[in-house]
């Protein structure tokens, strides 16, 4: 796997070598000139074999298309049904890996003495850290109920447009700051809000901060020094805005929407792995028949060696076998799954839409099948002497000058 | 005597198989320009292996091989191919011609790769399937040609660069007996006219009389030469003449 990986950096250092020299790119194409005819050869040649391979790579670019295509609809479907939810809530926020669902979620919904359903994901927020959760109640009663707020004056609270109740910050005063904690990946961090006025209890008990009711609402850049821009935006100290981030990198999204796109995307997971088995399975056909072809090969590429063609022009002639291969099963790929999404959407009588990102998704696959199942093949040939194939004796992967020609350790 | 135009310093070989086995022990040879040698021996006697270490298909395990005066030891792997392509030919015993090309094509490979302009290379290739007799086939492919008519495009392919030293491996060792003879007439003819300098490997005794120089082999070392070859085995050595066969 490293010497994969450290083939295709230095494959990269090469390629950005050469795009900078004149004479380097001069020679490719001339050493391309040389070996397309005989690449095109041999594919014709064996017809079957490179049917068959391009076939492969088609059904699985296909497969993307299709699949890509079925699950954003179905995104695009579920988002355009959402319901915008406005709920006063105790926000609490949490950083980028916190799991919201579970403990948490239960350890609040216990806190309140409401059932774990009474609380929900309502809110996420993006900072150029990443992703913030908030989480609150869904149902503001059992809420009020629990901070001890007295029936009658629960619906006037609620008629209030924009006002909202955090039952543990007690004695504050309009105009106060009052903290919303989230833990981040640079631990615990704080984010203030403004306290816009203070529910007094008739019976002088208690007094809770009253602040906005709904934190975040439609997406968007938000302006400097506020979190949240719509009707009720919390001011944000611009220490903190700075421990979050850029400013200007400081947004918030539609929970909604993204919390269906993420259930869109959980129930569409089975189909991505359909997908990445598509993908697995290109390259697993690919690579062994490419394998198997230069072990068939062996005497015809020890002539050329033989003959003298350069390592470098050996790798190239498989390695353009097998671009020519990946690119017509990626073009194939791209047509078959544009019909397919077409027919499929003229047949559900749904919207079914390719975009440019899925076709280009698709084309990365397609390089990512190829670059995978041609590196054994290229590094073998480039590294096989005329001798040793010529004589079809083994190759290795990783030659040992000590024990090349023994033949007891494997080799293709 | 003219200048020897491939050189053998103490060549040696040993295989890792088993025990290891010791292919050629300390061969020396000396190749002049224009000279047609035959190297002779019994099967397993590194006829092959030695063919192999000349033509830079292989690495020897001691000793140096000088073609024009460049040393192999002091070449990469890719500066060995560059040797192959303009300086010597190869024909195979089994022609190892490509099957996906035609004979014309076949045969213009090795122009190609000398980077020789599509009108050079389409003159030479006809020129040479004329030389073998075999331009009327020359968008044949392999498949539909004799072995020896594939044995002479491959004759034709190794000539195709003008290289100092052709190397043949059993030329005629997977012919007919017509087929021999033709191939054998072809590399004099090319020997004499065109002072092509031959190496050929054969348990053919048919080629003897063609040859300048015959040296025989036995367990990996030379035991005798007939004719004008300067050879040399230990801490012997010298000029043999008509001191076997």
């Amino acid at each position: 796997m490293i010497d994969f990986f450290d083939a295709i950096s230095a494959w990269a250092r090469r390629m950005f070598a050469m795009i900078r020299d004149p004479a380097a790119r001069e020679r490719l194409a001339k050493d391309a000139r040389l070996v397309f005819p005989l690449s095109v050869r041999q594919l014709k040649r064996s017809r079957a074999r490179s049917v068959f391979l391009a076939l492969v790579v088609c059904l699985a670019v296909a497969l993307h298309l299709v699949a890509s295509a079925a699950t954003r609809a179905s995104i695009e479907s579920q988002g355009a049904q959402a319901e915008k939810i406005w709920a006063p809530a105790e926000i609490i926020l949490y950083g980028p890996n916190i799991i919201v669902d579970g403990q948490l979620r239960s350890d609040l919904a216990s806190r309140l003495g409401m059932r774990y359903s009474d609380v929900a994901v309502v809110h996420e927020v993006y900072t150029s850290q990443g992703a913030a959760m908030a989480i609150g109640t869904t149902f503001p009663v059992p809420l009020f109920a629990h901070v001890g707020l007295p029936s009658e004056l629960i619906e006037d609270v609620r008629d209030e447009d924009g006002v909202g109740l955090f039952p543990k910050s007690w004695g504050y005063k309009t105009g106060d700051r009052v903290w919303l904690g989230y833990r981040g990946d640079g631990g615990w961090q704080d984010v203030w809000v403004k306290v816009r006025g203070v529910y007094e209890d008739p019976d002088g008990s208690f007094s809770v901060p009253l602040v906005a009711r709904t934190v975040f609402t439609a997406g968007g850049v938000a302006p400097n020094g506020w979190l949240g821009y719509d009707r009720n935006p919390y001011l944000v100290q611009r220490s903190v805005l700075g421990r979050l981030g850029r400013e200007d990198h400081l947004m918030t999204q539609l929970a909604g929407e993204t919390m269906l796109t993420r259930m869109s995307s959980r129930a569409m997971g089975p189909v991505r792995v359909l997908m990445g088995m598509g993908a697995l399975l290109a390259v697993l056909g690919v690579f062994n028949l490419l394998l198997l072809a230069f072990l068939r090969r062996k005497r015809q590429l020890g002539t050329l060696k033989a003959l003298g063609m350069e390592s470098s022009q050996i790798g190239l002639l498989l390695t353009l076998e097998g671009a020519i291969l990946s690119g017509a099963g990626l073009v194939t790929g791209w047509i078959l799954g544009t019909l397919a999404v077409a027919l499929a959407a003229r047949e559900l009588e749904t919207t079914l839409e390719i975009t440019w990102g899925i076709y280009v998704g698709a084309a990365l696959m397609a390089a990512l099948v190829f670059a995978v199942a041609t590196w054994m093949p290229v590094r073998l040939a480039k590294l096989a002497s005329v001798d040793q194939l010529l004589h079809a004796r083994r190759v290795y992967v990783n030659p040992n000058p000590s024990c090349t020609n023994c033949g007891r350790c494997g080799g293709f | 005597m003219s200048e020897p135009v491939l050189k053998c310093h103490s060549i040696s070989k040993r295989f890792l198989v088993g025990e290891g086995v010791n292919a050629l022990k300390d061969i020396r040879l000396e190749v002049e320009a224009g000279q047609f040698m035959l190297i002779a021996g019994p099967s397993g006697c590194g006829k092959t292996t030695l063919l192999n270490i000349l033509g830079g298909l292989d690495r020897p395990t001691h000793g140096e091989v000088v073609l024009n005066g460049k040393r192999y030891s002091q070449l990469s792997e890719n500066e060995l191919a560059r040797l192959r392509r303009h300086q010597l030919g190869i024909v195979f015993q089994f022609f190892n011609l490509l099957p996906d090309l035609t004979a014309a094509e076949n045969v213009a490979l090795p122009l190609r790769m000398a980077g020789l302009s599509p009108g050079e290379v389409n003159d030479r290739t006809m020129e040479l399937l004329w030389e073998v007799d075999m331009a009327d086939r020359a968008t044949h492919s392999p498949y539909e040609l004799s072995g020896g008519q594939q044995q002479r495009v491959a004759i034709a392919r190794a000539l195709a660069n003008r290289p100092a030293v052709v190397l043949a491996d059993e030329p005629t060792g997977n012919l007919d007996s017509e087929s021999k003879e033709q191939v054998m007439e072809l590399f004099s003819r090319f020997n004499r006219e065109y002072g092509q300098t031959f190496v050929v490997v054969t348990h053919d005794k048919g080629f003897v009389p063609y040859a300048d120089v015959t040296i025989h082999m036995l367990d990996g070392t030379i035991v005798g030469a007939k004719g004008e070859a300067r050879w040399m085995q230990d801490s012997g050595g010298g000029t043999a003449h008509d001191r076997f066969l």
